[in-house]
């Protein structure tokens, strides 16, 4: 690697001249010298020269965009790939864009774009939106309340089974007074009122004749009107989408900018550098820090660094596992007995278990404080994101208002890690290095996606400084469908895993006891008194003031009990090559946020070379 | 008419056999067969109405029942991670695959026939050198690297030919613009897929060309003053075509297995990255409609270079013959 290497830069400029360019095959020693060449990175890259930033907005021409898995549905509430989302997000029209903030001092901003007034009443029982009246499908029909009330129709449809479906309960109904007006009525108050009436994308009543049930067999990429800035023009399965500008949308003619946008799949990282390299892709996001870095060298190239909306954190199974299994085979017994095809996990079964059969290990709040305390997190993202992440202290993110800024996560502090052990019990009696309570070691087993090598690295990272500490730690690197198998059925000491983290704060989704049954995410099934009324009492209040403070204390009484160690908050790397103007409107829950205003400098380079 | 029932039988056999293979094979593995259990925001109602809908409720054997009733009228299914029929996923598909494999088998059969002729005519030669020394690292090396290594150096580096995909993003207006772009796309995926083939068919060749021309009949054919050329080109090659015909069907599995890893690197949208992707997803509906398609283009190859071998060499077609 040639780093900051001053004779690598040498190197680099004198193999850009046009005269090195002749190479001739005669014999193999040459090609081979040519091969090992072009592998080193950053010999001789293509760059070209950056357009000025004054040049007036153009208009025209195609941007080419690389994803890593292509969208599998035009329709997002069937769809399972983010890529859809974003997809959706040029397509389907939204009543608010849901703006995450990109600095520490930001806020979450609900940008109008369906709507134009609305009021939410101070009961927050009633929410009266105003709609915009040039907003119009592709096949010519206005975009009206008839659409809104639709969807949520829609949304709350158990035969589609929404993922987001928990979000629109409270809502009773929509009533459209006028064409362009709606009225939400809420059986209860929720803090999150406007969020939970904007939550995703509206689809037009046209639909209507297509049952609920067959939704996730239909080819909605040839069936779905479009609203937003850009229509489907083309949907190749698997490897591409064609975006063309929607002259329907409500922007025109002066937006969007672009003609065309194409998403192509580049599952290869390689592949994929290369094709921005050479011009052949103009955006791509999603990219790690190692590529982010080599490409912030070359000019011809715009590299973005967002905080990620997401945290890699090691989850901890508070319950026995030994207790669990046995109580797991009484149950099916149970429902074998009584002629029950579905045998679930209830949650107050799974969280009595917690209190009475607590983990060894994990049980025990000080066993898992004094694992957050020996693992040095800061020199986990040193190494392995290259500086690129943060540690955060709790799983509610800065800068939102439910985070308390004042909050530090724990330090690397391996001599009261080693206290906390002692205090629980955990001692090295017979002297060969590892912990031992009650004749048994202090041993686990933590599981990581097999095709992450990142976590992979990670977790060999966090063995050998628990190691240190007298905790014998095994990885097992399993595929997909095996985790999650194991996940759910409690098979699990320890794992690594990410969440993906939404505005809408509710902790009791993660750490509540509810959610320790089948179909829940408190897979370690967390339980404590004190966090639980804390997170009940913040979900509920509506006072904004009041429900951060609540959810501060939370936060403090997570620090203190740890149910995760939360292992780093990624950055995002997004690069786009300099003739795409406009950019910086990308974020990091939707890189292609704002692209109806970008342009290209240079038509020329939408067909590649 | 007989010998060709009796492959016929075997090939439809084999393809059973794969089918069903692959079934208990993905029904045995750990994890929701559509992935469904890996959204934990759904509950264990709504999961159980999503199995409902994607026909995951029944048992097992219910569903291979009626995977094979339907496939055999044509009806694969509908894709879970890809919500369409499943025929219409690899129809799709399948156009890059035949593309991208096909002419890779050309190349490599017509470089390894070159290659190998060569070499048995001209022996010490160069030809000869390659055969011995430099192809055998070739065959070893994995398209995976070769395929990265010729993406760095002929497009970023050199830039004469783009990294991967089927076609540029703004496609050419003329149709001579279009069908040149098409086949500079094809070139770089076409060429790794084709080099470490063309290795073993090139030995084979060799091989079998320097026992033919060992035989009493090419010095008769040259003492009567035929030309040495078309003694090895013409008459050579034909003596020499039945183990090449067999090689060909043989490795086969070896260049789809080959186009799965090239597909990949290169973006291709063939049935490799179909199939990676639907594994990836416990699609089963289109991992099955997969492999029923890969191995039958497969078992077909095969099934054709048996008949080849056996208008080849008459000697095969009786009883108890076989394809070598």
């Amino acid at each position: 690697m040639h780093g900051d290497d001053p004779r690598a830069r040498t190197v680099r400029r004198r193999r850009t001249r046009p005269g090195d360019r002749t190479i001739r095959f005669r014999g193999a020693a040459p090609l081979f010298v040519v091969l090992l060449l072009a592998l080193v990175p950053g010999c001789g890259s293509r760059s070209g020269t950056a357009p000025s930033d004054e040049q007036a907005p153009g208009r025209g021409g195609t941007l080419v965009v690389a994803v890593r898995v292509a969208p599998d549905a035009a329709n997002p509430y069937v769809a399972r790939t983010h890529a859809s989302l974003e997809l959706a997000n040029r397509t389907l029209p939204r009543l608010f864009a849901e703006i995450l903030p990109a600095t520490e001092d930001g806020r979450v901003e609900l940008r109008p774009e369906l709507v134009v007034d609305w009021t939410v009443d101070p009961d927050r029982r009633r929410v009266e939106l105003t709609l915009r009246d040039d907003a119009r499908w592709s096949d010519g029909q206005p975009v009206t309340c008839a659409d809104l009330a639709f969807t949520l129709a829609a949304q709350k449809d158990p035969d589609l089974a929404w993922a987001g479906a928990e979000y629109k309960q409270a809502i009773e109904s929509v009533e459209c007074p006028e064409p362009h007006r709606a009225v939400y009525r809420f059986s209860r108050p929720t803090p999150y009122t406007l969020m939970d009436v904007n939550d995703i994308h509206v689809l037009p009543r046209s639909i209507a004749d297509v049952p609920r049930a067959e939704w996730r067999r239909t080819d909605w990429a040839a069936r779905l009107p479009a609203a937003g800035p850009f229509r489907i023009a083309a949907w190749r399965d698997g490897a591409e989408v064609v975006l063309e500008r929607n002259d329907a949308y409500w922007g025109a003619p002066e937006l969007p900018r672009i003609d065309r946008i194409v998403l192509r799949a580049v599952p290869e990282t390689t592949t994929l550098l290369t094709q921005l390299l050479a011009g052949e892709v103009q955006f791509a996001s999603g990219l790690d820090p190692a590529s982010a870095r080599r490409l912030e060298r070359e000019p011809a190239i715009a590299v973005l660094r967002r905080p990620g909306w997401n945290y890699v954190y090691l989850g901890w199974n508070t319950i026995d596992p030994e207790a669990y299994r046995a109580w797991r085979r009484g149950r099916e017994a149970a429902c074998r007995r009584a002629g029950q095809d579905a045998c679930p996990d209830p949650p107050a079964e799974i969280a009595r278990l917690a209190r009475e059969h607590p983990h060894p290990l994990f049980g025990d709040a000080r066993v898992r404080r004094a694992i957050t305390l020996g693992i040095d997190r800061r020199q986990l993202v040193d190494a392995h994101l290259l500086g690129a992440a943060s540690v955060p202290p709790s799983p509610i993110l800065a800068p939102l208002p439910e985070h308390d800024p004042a909050l530090e996560p724990w330090p690397y502090d391996p001599d009261r890690a080693r206290r906390e052990l002692q205090e629980a019990g955990w001692l090295d009696r017979d002297g060969d290095g590892w912990l031992e309570r009650d004749g048994r070691v202090a041993r686990f087993t933590v599981y990581v996606h097999a095709g992450n090598r990142l976590r992979r690295d990670v977790a060999l990272s966090i063995k050998r400084q628990l190691a240190d500490l007298g905790l014998d730690m095994r990885i097992e690197p399993v595929e997909s469908a095996a985790f999650y198998a194991r996940l759910f059925g409690r098979q699990m000491d320890a794992w690594i895993a990410r969440w993906r983290v939404s505005a809408r704060v509710d902790m009791t989704e993660l750490f509540g006891e509810a959610a320790c049954g089948t179909g829940g995410a408190n897979f370690g099934c967390f339980v404590d008194d004190e966090a639980a009324t804390l997170a009940a009492q913040a979900r509920e209040t509506t006072d904004a003031e009041r429900r951060h403070a609540l959810w501060h204390a939370w936060e403090r009484r997570f620090r203190e009990q740890q149910p995760y160690t939360l292992l780093f908050r990624a950055d995002l790397f997004a690069a786009a090559r300099r003739e795409v103007h406009g950019i910086e409107t990308s974020q990091a829950n939707d890189a292609l946020a704002g692209v109806e205003s970008w342009w290209l400098a240079s038509q020329a380079t939408a067909s590649g070379r | 008419m007989r010998f060709v029932a009796a492959r016929a039988v075997h090939a439809v056999a084999t393809l059973l056999l794969v089918v069903t293979l692959a079934f208990v094979v993905l029904e045995m593995l750990p994890g929701d067969p559509a992935g469904i259990a890996e959204d934990p925001s759904l509950g264990p109602a709504e999961q159980a109405r999503l199995r409902a809908a994607l026909g995951l409720d029944q048992p097992p054997a219910r569903r291979y029942a009626t995977f094979l009733a339907h496939a055999l009228q044509g009806d694969l299914g509908v894709s879970i991670s890809r919500h369409r029929p499943v025929r219409d996923v690899l129809a799709a598909a399948l156009g890059p695959t035949v593309q991208l494999a096909g002419s890779a088998l050309v190349l490599s059969v017509l470089l390894g026939w070159l290659i190998g002729t060569q070499a048995a005519s001209r022996p010490g030669g160069l030809a000869e050198r390659a055969v011995r020394t430099l192809l055998p690292a070739v065959d070893a090396v994995p398209p995976f690297w070769l395929g990265l290594v010729a993406i760095l150096l002929f497009a970023w580096r050199l830039g004469w030919l783009p990294a991967g995909h089927l076609a540029s993003p703004t496609p050419p207006e003329t149709w001579t613009a279009l069908l040149v772009d098409r086949l500079r796309h094809l070139v770089l995926p076409v060429c790794v897929l084709a080099i470490p083939g063309t290795a073993p068919v090139a030995r084979h060749q060799w091989s079998a060309m320097r026992r033919e021309l060992r035989r009493p009949w090419v010095r008769a054919a040259l003492a009567n003053g035929v030309a040495r050329g078309r003694v090895v080109w013409l008459r050579g090659t034909r003596a020499a075509l039945l183990p090449l015909i067999a090689l060909v069907g043989l490795g086969l599995p070896a260049l789809v297995g080959g186009a799965v890893v090239v597909e990949v690197v290169f973006a291709w949208p063939g049935l490799g990255r179909v199939h990676q992707s639907a594994l990836l997803a416990r699609d089963i509906p289109l991992v099955l409609g997969g492999l029923v398609c890969v191995s039958g283009a497969v078992v077909a190859g095969r099934l054709l270079a048996d008949l080849l071998s056996a208008w080849a060499d008459p000697r095969l077609r009786r009883p108890g013959g076989g394809a070598r």
